[in-house]
């Protein structure tokens, strides 16, 4: 559970999608978030599956992760299609049996829908399956580096970002020491009266806070020292480099973009 | 403290509370029937302890993380697929809700009775943008959506409010006694 909060959902293969540039991994799946809304045929829909498919391939992400991250939205996907089967009434009737009739219109709406919610999620899954949170912070920092002209915090937030994705590990712990701690004291987390149980949530969120208050103090003071002032002509330890296959990829994903421009009815 | 000196320390402690509500959201109290999960209640004590601004933005920091990939969203799930997902609108409304719970008792005094008020206000926003996304994102009729996203939430959520805000000011009061809580000095200092 521990390496699951350090390094995310990150997988870590030898791949194209693992050497891309966190940068340009971020613009590809946003381009394509949008790209997805271009389609609306059969024709669209299948050369998306196919890229997607392709990219998945290529990733070199073990089936079962990604299968994983379906899991979760699928009753949400099969519950759009039901729903759009019986409640939307266009086109042809092509199947009646009592009250329930099925239309053309229901049935297509409904595949389409499920399809462009399967492909999101593989494509946003993709980015974190192959790159670290760390790796994407940086990214993110760079990329919005721009928005600096109006006074848009962005070092600050990205500084923000590594110190929760730091602490979050050491802060599970932590739970989970106070927990025992208390228990050993005669706190009861599981058992007893539903009021003492939720009274029990007291002596377990005032430690957690008080520590994190002297945690924060500390680090602050930490920082200081070292002399941190501010993000203005801060030099970095991980550099980013943009190679031959971020830009492979990104023309990749423009051909398809034409593609249903052209095929899209 | 110089001006820089309380900026870091904020800043420090907005992000140390994303991770708190990362880590929350992975409790739950097992309650009969209705399990409350640790996410809605640390949304609220974000709100309640840290204010509207310094909430937000740690709410704020909270979503970022989890769309990154860090499992922090409830049951250990991450990623920008549960954002975009049908259920995103609710990670989304957390962020106006924390600001309305924070500017509420900033202006109306941190009080049991006002944070209730201002929590149940922030449970209805929070629903009202889960349900218009999920109406959006899976082209529901309004009367499919607000009998899947909004109605069934609406006990549970007055529960987890009413929790929340006895919590939050317990919480508070301690962290002010223990002279911990700078935060709520800065904004009166600058």
């Amino acid at each position: 559970m521990m390496e699951k909060m350090i390094f995310g959902r990150y997988i870590p293969a030898v791949s194209p999608m693992h050497r891309m540039d966190p940068r340009s991994k971020i613009i590809l799946v946003f381009l394509f978030v949008c790209v997805v809304f271009i389609a609306n045929n059969a024709i669209t829909y299948g050369l998306l599956a196919i890229y997607t498919f392709l990219m998945v391939l290529s990733s070199k992400v073990p089936i079962r992760f990604i299968l994983g991250g379906l899991r979760i939205v699928l009753w949400l996907v099969l519950f759009t299609l039901v729903l759009h089967l019986f409640f939307t009434k266009e086109g042809e009737v092509l199947f009646h049996w009592g009250a329930i009739s099925i239309y053309e219109g229901g049935l297509k709406q409904g595949i389409f829908i499920s399809v462009r919610f399967f492909l999101l999620i593989l494509m946003t899954s993709l980015l974190t399956l192959t790159t670290t949170p760390i790796e994407i912070t940086d990214g993110i920092e760079v990329l919005l580096n721009p928005l600096k002209k109006i006074k848009f915090p962005v070092h600050e937030l990205a500084l923000m970002m590594s110190i929760s994705l730091r602490f979050i590990p050491t802060l599970m712990e932590e739970t989970d020491k106070i927990m025992k701690a208390q228990t050993a004291r005669g706190v009861e987390f599981s058992g007893g009266p539903i009021k003492d149980r939720v009274k029990a949530i007291i002596p377990l969120l005032i430690p957690l806070f008080i520590g994190s208050f002297k945690r924060a103090e500390e680090l602050a003071t930490a920082m200081e020292a070292r002399g941190y002032r501010g993000g203005e002509g801060r030099t970095k330890y991980r550099q980013l480099r943009w190679s031959l296959v971020d830009t492979v990829m990104l023309l990749i994903l423009a051909v398809v973009t034409a593609a249903l421009v052209l095929f899209r009815s | 403290m110089s001006k820089e000196q309380i900026k870091l320390r904020s800043m420090i402690i907005t992000a140390l509370f994303a991770a708190i509500i990362g880590v929350m959201a992975q409790l739950t109290i097992p309650l009969p029937l209705v399990p409350i999960t640790g996410q809605t209640l640390a949304i609220g004590l974000a709100a309640t302890i840290l204010g509207a601004r310094y909430g937000t933005l740690s709410v704020l920091l909270y979503i970022a993380i989890g769309s990154i990939g860090v499992p922090v969203f409830a049951e250990f799930s991450a990623g920008l697929s549960v954002l975009v997902g049908p259920t995103g609108g609710f990670l989304i409304g957390f962020i106006p809700a924390t600001f309305i719970i924070g500017l509420f008792l900033e202006k109306l005094g941190f009080t049991f009775k006002n944070a209730i008020i201002a929590n149940i206000i922030g449970m209805l926003i929070t629903l009202a943008f889960g349900t218009v996304w999920l109406k959006i994102a899976t082209d529901l009729s309004w009367v499919s959506a607000l009998a899947s996203g909004f109605t069934p939430f609406l006990v549970v959520g007055t529960i987890k409010a009413i929790l929340a805000s006895w919590i939050g000011i317990i919480v508070r009061k301690r962290l002010l006694s223990a002279k911990l809580l700078i935060s709520n000095d800065i904004k009166q200092s600058a």
